[in-house]
Formats: structure tokens, C-alpha cells, sequence
């Protein structure tokens, strides 16, 4: 059974949807800004790539302040026994920091099955829903794992909604790990020093393709194959040769029935630190060693929104497939040397580009390799 | 090819441990039985960094070595298994993101601990369980409100039945109790 995408929808540090996204993207820039919503002095790095306009003030959580107008069109369209998936890292745990910063007592407010109750009730479901997460890898996995209940005919269809915030609680821990770049993120540059923390929220709708023809809906791009894995090597580095990720994209590969040859473009993971960009490239030279294919990441524009950034990184490169065009490595000023003939600042256009990959990977050595068709 | 079946199953809590399938289970009491993180049969290799883990995270880990030696797995040889991990729990990791905001707080907002901030995921657990145990196969969280481990069972079948891992790893585990199920084929 075919899965395709048959609606989709977003807010990034671009703003409002697909093509305020996919225009920040082709400008090559970053939509870094400085943060002013809790002070970043402590830290070495004070940019975070925030969502713009968002209503201030009242109780309502970061995520739940992007997640709701994305929501609110399709409250009542969605057919009875439509499984949600949430995936998040964190969720709403600015109300966790609320709550302990005011010496409130604990309300658990911030729980992740809390956030799914108040994303069903935007919806007006009150049917069947899981959270799922895989650290950064989390909204791939989702979708891998949508993909797959409708593969399997076990439903036909799935909203996967997935979120992440700027938050004082997750900047100060990636401050700890000295892994956030005072320049902002500039994946697979030469002198790249870590990330920039992002924040996002989208929606993705996965149906079967019957279901979906008969219900006359439009086919934005077809879920083929999906594939996960852990390096089982260490909780914040990823395995050097990149084994792990290899073994992601060779599933993805083998259950879309397709060789690296028919790839037309990589959206990699691409955060901007050392490790993981080398990894990615180690992993890509081995799929790809007959075919060089571009390579490119979104989180030197985007920042990495964490547990959205793969249902992001999969709406554009939906976007690029339609378009044509892979979009540029945004921030990048010397190409790495291992990237060399793989990432371009610059967009290129490919004719014929009809099935790309998106990879992510996050701590703990997850991976997970989307092959998405057009 | 044969059904997917459970190898094994392994619990812990507050007073004792399990291992369903060979009828075994010890309590802590002064002589009746051994701490499963303290039994080199379990652990012949010892945990890297558990002194740092989290108490789900020990949890996690023995309630997986249980299940493992019940189902007859070889512990600590050393090898990468196409194994895959799936977990869930009640509360995500609800106490771990208050200890660590708590010491951020309690330290002037100016420094996290990155030892406390690794375990502000709800998969961490799981991450250092595939980590010890080498399992390369699928790792994620699953939290169903309401659900439990049935639930759990279904997905890792599925996962099983369509060639993700040979084998999986079900895991409930909370501060207070876990509870691990091997599956996959009877060779």
C-alpha cells in the first residue's frame, strides 16, 4: 500500500508556511536573531532561530502558540480513527520552567501526554494518539512509523504533528555541551563550531494512496521508504564512520525498491558540529560512492529545531522535488574539505528529481532515513 | 520463517526481580538474593558511567539484562545485535527535566549540567540500554496515554514482521519498576 502526503503545513523562523520557508532558504541566510527572552549572557552563543509574531503573554506554551493556527484548519476534517502522532523532544516544558522559576507547585503541566490531550482537543479528536521520540530523529521516526501502520493497512490515516521551542531549559543544556556556535550554525563548513538551537512546528497528514484517491485528495509526494537504526556508541557522539546512518538509508533504500542511483538529492541532518557533519559525509561517500549526489541541510537557516526538524527537513524536500531545485547550504562560507563536490552554498537545479533522502540522527546514536517519491 | 514469540521477560522493582519464562525471581532481603546490577551474571561487563544514569535508566538497563538472561542471550560478549529497543513509561522524562532545571536554577542560571541535561529525553534511557547492550536496530519512545505494554508488544511485533530488527526489545520502566520482554523468532 502506497503512503502519500496529502496535506501539510508549517511555522518556522521564516514565519508562516511553505513558501515563506522555501524563500528564507533559497537566500542563503540564516533567520538567526539575538534571543531577548531569557538572558543567553552565561552562555557562549547568544542566536537562536526563532519563530517571528507569535502572541505573547498568557498561559499557553510556546509550541502550543505555533502548533495552534497550524491546527486549526483542520479541526472536524479529520476522518474518525485518525492516529496522532506527536513528536517532540521537549514540548512544553517552558511551562516547567515557569512553574519551578515561580516556586509554584507542580502541576506536571508539562507533560508529553498532556501536550497530545491539548493538540486532540485543538483537533477535536478524542481518538487513538502516541508521542514518539527519538531525541532529533523523533519526527522522522514518526513518520516512519505512520508510514508504516498504513503500509501495513493497519490504518490509512495519520497526522503527524511534531514541535519544539526555543527554551532557556534546552539552550542552557546544549550550552553545557559546548556545542552551540557563537556565529551561528554553518553546517559542513570548514570552521563550523556547533549549532544554533531552533524552534518549529508542523503538520504532516499521511494517508493512503486508496484512501486518498477515493476522498479526491491531491498527492503532494509519496512516503516510500523509511529505515532506523542506533550506533549503540555513545549518548552525544555519533559512531566516526558513520556505520549507523548506513545501515538507515540502506533499509530506506531497499523498501522503497530503489538504488542510490535514483536519489536525486540528500537532505542531511546537517547540525553544524564537527562530529556529526563528518559522520553524515562518511555515511553519504559510502551510499553514494558510485554517484555523487547534493547534499544539503537547512539548520544553518532554520537553526535545529530538535524533535521538528525532520518533519520540516521532509516538507522541504517535498518542496525541492516540485521545484526542482535543491536548495543551498545556507551560512556556509568554506566547504569543508570532506564536503567538497557534495554542498553548495549556492541552489542547483536538477532536472528529473523524482525520490530523495532525508536523514537525521540525534543522541544516542538514533538515525533515521526517509526516501521520500514525487 | 517462524511467528514472532517471547524469548524472555524480565521485571525489577523495589523489592526484587524477575525472569518470567525460567521461573526465576530473588528479593532483596538480607540473604535471600543479589541486586541485579551487582550480579556479574547479568553485568559480566560492567556499565559504563551508571553512577551518572538516571534512576530509569538503571532501571531500563536491568530490566533488559533480565530479560536478555531469561530469554538466553549471551551478556557482555561484546557483539552488535540487530536488535531494536522500544520504550514507554508514565511520566516520559518528567523527573529527570525537573532534577536538571532544578540544579540549573539552584546554580544562578548559569550553568547546566550536561550529565543531568543527556537524560532530559524521554529515549536516554533506552539510548544508554542499546549503548551497554549494542543494539543496533530501531530505538524509540512510544508513550500511548493509557497504554501499557501491550501496546508496546503490538508495535514490536510489527516491527519484527517487517524486517526493521531481527529482534526487539520492549521496555517499560519507571523510577519504581520496569519491566522488559524479549521477542523475536525461535531459530
Amino acid at each position: 500500500m502506497k503512503v502519500v502526503v496529502v496535506q501539510q503545513d508549517l511555522v518556522t523562523a521564516w514565519g508562516r508556511g511553505m513558501e515563506a520557508c522555501w524563500a528564507g532558504l533559497l537566500s542563503g541566510s540564516p533567520a538567526f536573531t539575538e534571543v531577548t527572552r531569557f538572558s543567553t549572557k552565561a552562555f557562549q552563543a547568544h542566536l537562536a532561530a526563532q519563530v517571528p509574531g507569535l502572541p505573547e503573554g498568557g498561559d499557553a506554551s510556546r509550541v502550543m502558540r505555533m502548533l495552534t493556527p497550524l491546527l486549526a484548519p483542520l479541526a472536524g476534517t479529520l476522518p474518525e480513527g485518525t492516529l496522532i502522532l506527536l513528536a517532540t523532544t521537549t514540548g512544553e516544558v517552558d511551562l516547567l520552567e515557569r512553574e519551578m522559576m515561580s516556586g509554584a507547585p507542580s502541576e506536571d503541566q508539562s507533560r508529553l501526554d498532556v501536550l497530545l490531550g491539548r493538540i486532540q482537543s485543538t483537533l477535536g479528536v478524542t481518538g487513538p494518539g502516541r508521542i514518539i521520540s527519538a531525541a532529533c530523529a523523533s519526527s522522522s521516526v514518526a513518520i516512519a512509523q505512520g508510514a508504516a501502520l498504513i503500509a501495513s493497512g493497519e490504518r490509512d490515516s495519520v497526522l503527524v504533528v511534531a514541535c519544539d521551542a526555543v527554551t532557556e531549559f534546552v539552550y542552557a543544556g546544549f550550552a553545557s555541551l559546548m556545542a552551540l556556535d557563537p556565529e551561528g550554525a554553518r553546517p559542513f563548513d570548514k570552521a563550523r563550531k556547533g549549532l544554533t538551537v531552533g524552534e518549529a512546528a508542523g503538520t504532516v497528514w499521511l494517508m493512503s494512496e486508496d484512501r486518498a484517491r477515493r476522498e479526491n485528495r491531491p498527492s503532494l509526494g509519496e512516503v516510500a521508504g523509511w529505515g532506523m537504526s542506533c550506533d549503540a556508541n555513545h549518548m552525544t557522539g555519533p559512531s566516526r564512520d558513520g556505520g549507523g546512518l548506513v545501515r538507515a538509508i540502506e533499509k530506506a533504500l531497499k523498501r522503497a525498491d530503489l538504488r542510490p542511483g535514483n536519489i536525486g538529492s540528500v537532505s542531511a541532518h546537517g547540525t553544524g558540529t564537527l562530529y556529526n557533519d563528518s559522520m553524515e559525509l562518511k555515511a553519504f561517500q559510502t551510499v553514494f560512492s558510485e554517484k555523487r549526489v547534493p547534499v544539503y541541510s537547512v539548520k544553518g537557516s532554520l537553526g535545529h529545531t530538535m524533535g521538528a526538524t525532520g518533519l520540516i527537513e521532509m516538507m522541504v524536500a517535498l518542496k525541492s522535488m516540485e521545484q526542482q531545485v535543491v536548495p543551498p547550504s545556507a551560512n556556509l562560507h568554506e566547504v569543508d574539505p570532506e564536503a567538497v563536490g557534495w554542498v553548495s552554498q549556492h541552489a542547483v537545479k536538477v532536472d528529473g528529481m523524482n525520490a530523495v533522502l532525508s536523514t537525521n540522527s540525534g543522541f544516542g546514536g538514533v538515525n533515521a532515513a526517509l526516501v521520500l517519491k514525487s | 520463517m517462524s511467528a514472532v514469540s517471547i524469548l524472555g521477560k524480565g521485571w525489577i522493582n523495589g523489592t526484587g526481580w524477575g525472569r518470567v519464562v525460567q521461573g526465576q525471581q530473588g528479593t532483596y532481603g538480607e540473604g535471600v538474593g543479589i541486586q541485579p546490577w551487582k550480579d556479574p551474571e547479568l553485568f559480566p561487563v560492567p556499565v559504563k558511567n551508571m553512577g551518572r544514569f538516571d534512576t530509569v535508566a538503571r532501571m531500563t538497563l536491568c530490566a533488559c539484562a533480565l530479560a536478555m538472561r531469561d530469554a538466553g542471550w549471551e551478556l557482555g560478549d561484546g557483539v552488535k545485535r540487530d536488535v531494536g529497543l522500544i520504550g514507554t513509561n508514565e511520566d516520559g522524562c518528567l523527573a529527570a527535566n525537573k532534577a536538571y532545571f532544578q540544579d540549573y536554577l539552584s546554580g544562578g542560571r548559569v550553568l547546566a549540567r550536561a550529565n543531568l541535561f543527556v537524560y532530559t529525553l524521554p529515549s536516554s534511557p533506552l539510548a544508554e540500554a542499546a549503548i551497554h547492550f549494542g543494539f543496533q536496530g530501531p530505538m524509540l519512545y512510544s508513550g500511548q496515554p493509557g497504554g501499557g505494554l501491550d501496546d508496546l508488544l503490538r508495535t514490536a511485533v510489527m516491527m519484527i514482521d517487517r524486517g526493521d530488527a531481527s529482534g526487539m526489545l520492549a521496555v517499560k520502566a519507571d523510577a519504581r519498576e520496569a519491566v522488559a520482554v524479549v521477542l523475536g523468532r525461535i531459530k
